[in-house]
């Protein structure tokens, strides 16, 4: 990114962002289907292991989002990549994304009085569905906004 | 009956010769914010329309209004 002036970069930042947000839901919505093909009980260490990073990548995402990311860039770069629209949209996508949350804690309170859910599995669900529907609202709204005017 | 915020931000800042990078440097925000406050996608704080309306020139008032 040398030779590029700052607005150039943040343009460039913001893009990549509003391009990987819904990409990086998707793949970790696709992620649970192998939580949820797992045997039940399951005990193996390749289970935990799978577990650990499903957590480890829910906790980056969540400070993502959190956050607005670029955490390792100049901090006038970190700033205007999260300006005040971008602020707007990722509080946006945050209010979606805890409707979706409470959203699939009511279904798991439905489904439980047929069938019981794990703990884990109700946790597994209601943080996925949080995360990534934040994420995709986030991403939608950046793609909208980036479009030349 | 609903209200918007209007604005004339882009057609002042063509009289200025200005592009929405520009414009967006001397505000201190992304040229994305420029374009949704232009078309009318995001409504700006309080902050940043003072700032807008002073780097095109002009007051509050002039630069944005409320269309309903």
């Amino acid at each position: 990114m040398n030779g590029l002036t700052i607005s150039e970069k943040v343009e460039m930042l913001s893009r990549r962002r509003a391009r990987a947000l819904p990409t990086l839901a998707v793949i970790f919505l696709a992620q649970q289907a192998s939580y949820f093909n797992m045997p039940e009980q399951s005990d193996r260490t390749v289970d935990h292991v799978k577990i650990g990073a499903w957590l480890l990548l829910s906790v980056a995402l969540l400070a993502g989002l959190g956050t607005g990311g670029a955490w390792f860039r100049p901090r006038e770069i970190r700033e205007l990549v999260n300006d005040e629209s971008t602020r707007a949209h990722r509080q946006a996508g945050l209010v979606y994304g805890f409707w979706a949350a409470m959203a699939a804690a009511i279904t798991l309170y439905v489904v439980n009085m047929f069938e019981l859910v794990s703990g884990r599995d109700a946790i597994h669900v209601i943080l996925s569905a949080g995360i990534a529907v934040a994420m995709i609202r986030f991403g939608m709204l950046e793609r909208r906004a980036l479009k030349d005017g | 009956m609903a209200e918007r915020l209007a604005n004339r931000l882009k057609e002042r800042r063509s009289e200025l010769g200005l592009t929405q990078v520009e414009l967006a440097e001397r505000v201190g925000v992304t040229r994305k914010t420029v374009n949704t406050v232009e078309n009318g996608i995001f409504t700006p704080s309080t902050t940043l329309a003072i700032k807008l309306a002073a780097a095109l020139g002009l007051t509050v008032e002039q630069l944005f209004w409320i269309e309903r």
